[in-house]
């Protein structure tokens, strides 16, 4: 089995916040710099229609491509799994009121041996 | 805490509130009765709406995606990550921790297909899959190659010396395995699996700990078994086993003392994952953090009944685990870690509890993973986002880990 991991900044998530819990908010809980927990609440529509949307055309685009994979039969590896991991690698407060998230994603792919 | 959908999902009512857990679910205190109930009940119906709002939106998150039956490769599991604040709210994990989201595709018809469930306790690193029987030529045939392979993407002539040393950790490695292949499986409880990973420097050096650009390797064993022999062993006597195998045969007691919990939704506890550590002298012993844990032992339930068997928990023997909390070797309660188990599992029913599923709806909650932070009296508590997990306990309905 091998695995290489990539990582690359995929895109950027820019919502109003809340500094306390509010009835449509999703509570999204970090660390800062200094390793101490913090607490950033997101509107739920904010949320789901930005990162939904994403997730959406991720998931089509890998499934595609790996559909279009040909494993060739003269090597002794194949590839056997792929994962996407998507996280949330920095926060910024903009203004007080705004949050801007820098969303990154792993990829990491396995390979059998045939 | 890590939830794995698979195929079908949960449908949720959909709910607005942020919760906390209760503060001595992420506390030392092993409170032993009436845990759930005794919390204070508007804390518990705000816990239960923000963990079911949490949820429901990650599902909503899920709706877009197309399934389609006669593709190649299949979408497995979708895994997402939630966290607690130092103050006990819960969320979405955010900066600083591991991924939000991850999806995972497998390819039909190869082993990583089947429905098992595979805990990917540490990615990017090459297995070496080892057993107690192997001897040199056995041990040298599985390690070669990886070391190739992996260096290969280097330009190192330090092939021999990491190839010695490699070799060297191997046999040590397999030293405990032959100890953990002779621990007596005397309940429904045994370790089936230990990892021990490896780095290599660019200097060829294999160390325990990550330096730059250092190729990760992990040494595997996973403890077979053999169709035709009972899983139940008559156990040996105390005196016989070894320091590591007490260790393990006291761990699987302990487990079993949760072994009743009535967990709802078809869920049941089948794994935990103990990070480890050793002496000089090779005995295994429990670690604070995940972060500074060189190995795993999982221990794994089998359904089997031992209605009319007489199971030693070694009690005498094992009064105390050993622990490493920053290099320093510490002895915790034995007893203690006993109830702490209970209360992990008890913490983990209520997660269990609202994973409902609904026809309608392409994926289901599958596998609840809880992470959990071992304290110095033995105490245990769920993890908070600033500490670091040295237990993982599993939950899962519908697949096998």
């Amino acid at each position: 089995m091998s695995k290489w991991p990539a990582t690359a900044t995929l895109f950027i998530l820019i919502a109003c916040k809340h500094d306390s819990p509010t009835v449509e908010s999703i509570p999204v809980i970090g660390l800062d710099k200094g390793g101490k927990s913090t607490v950033n609440y997101i509107p739920q529509k904010a949320f789901k229609r930005k990162l939904g949307t994403f997730f959406a055309e991720i998931s089509d685009q890998v499934s595609t491509t790996l559909e279009q994979y040909e494993p060739n039969p003269n090597m002794p590896w194949t590839l056997s799994r792929v994962s996407v991991g998507l996280g949330i690698e920095s926060e910024f407060e903009i203004l007080d009121e705004m949050i801007e998230a820098e969303i990154e994603s792993d990829i990491e792919f396995r390979f059998q041996k045939i | 805490m890590k939830y794995f959908f698979i195929l079908a999902l949960l449908s949720l009512n959909s709910y607005a509130s942020t919760g906390k857990v209760p503060t001595h679910w992420m506390s030392s205190e092993n409170q032993e009765n009436n845990f759930l109930t005794s919390t204070n009940e508007a804390e518990m119906t705000g816990l239960e709406t923000a963990y079911l709002k949490i949820l429901n939106v990650n599902q909503d998150l899920f709706k877009e995606i197309s399934l389609d039956a006669k593709k190649t490769w299949s979408l497995q599991s979708i895994k997402t990550e939630l966290a607690l604040s130092a103050e006990g709210t819960i969320g979405v994990m955010g900066a600083g921790g591991e991924a939000a989201l991850e999806l995972v595709w497998i390819r039909k018809g190869t082993s990583n297909g089947s429905s098992s469930f595979v805990e990917n306790s540490a990615p990017e690193a090459e297995e070496i899959q080892m057993n107690g029987e192997m001897n040199e030529a056995a041990i040298l045939r599985e390690i070669t190659p990886i070391v190739d392979m992996a260096l290969s993407s280097q330009r190192s002539p330090k092939r021999q010396k990491v190839l010695q040393r490699l070799y060297s950790e191997a046999i040590k490695f397999q030293k405990t395995i032959r100890e953990l292949e002779s621990t007596p499986v005397m309940g429904p409880w045994y370790a089936y699996k230990y990892q021990l990973e490896l780095y290599v420097s660019a200097e060829g050096d294999v160390l325990f700990f990550e330096v730059g650009n250092a190729i990760r390797l992990r040494l595997e064993w996973w403890r077979l078994k053999k169709d035709q022999a009972p899983l139940i062993q008559s156990p040996f006597a105390p005196t016989e086993l070894s320091e590591n195998a007490k260790f393990i045969a006291g761990i699987a007691s302990d487990l079993e003392a949760m072994g009743n919990l009535n967990f709802e939704n078809g869920f049941k506890l089948n794994c935990l994952k103990v990070g480890v550590g050793s002496t000089v002298k090779g005995n295994l012993l429990i670690v604070k953090s995940k972060a500074s844990a060189t190995g795993s032992i999982f221990f794994k339930r089998d359904d089997i009944s031992q209605e009319s068997f007489a199971l030693p928990n070694l009690m005498e023997e094992v009064s105390s685990y050993g622990m490493i909390e920053n290099n320093v070797i510490k002895q915790i309660p034995r007893m203690s870690f006993r109830s702490g188990i209970e209360k992990a599992a008890k913490i983990a029913t209520f997660f269990a509890k609202h994973a409902k599923t609904s026809e309608e709806s392409k994926f289901e909650l599958r596998v609840i993973e809880t992470e959990l932070e071992l304290f110095t009296n033995g105490g245990i508590g769920i993890v908070n986002v600033e500490g670091s997990a040295g237990l993982t306990l599993f939950a899962t309905r519908n697949v096998t880990i």
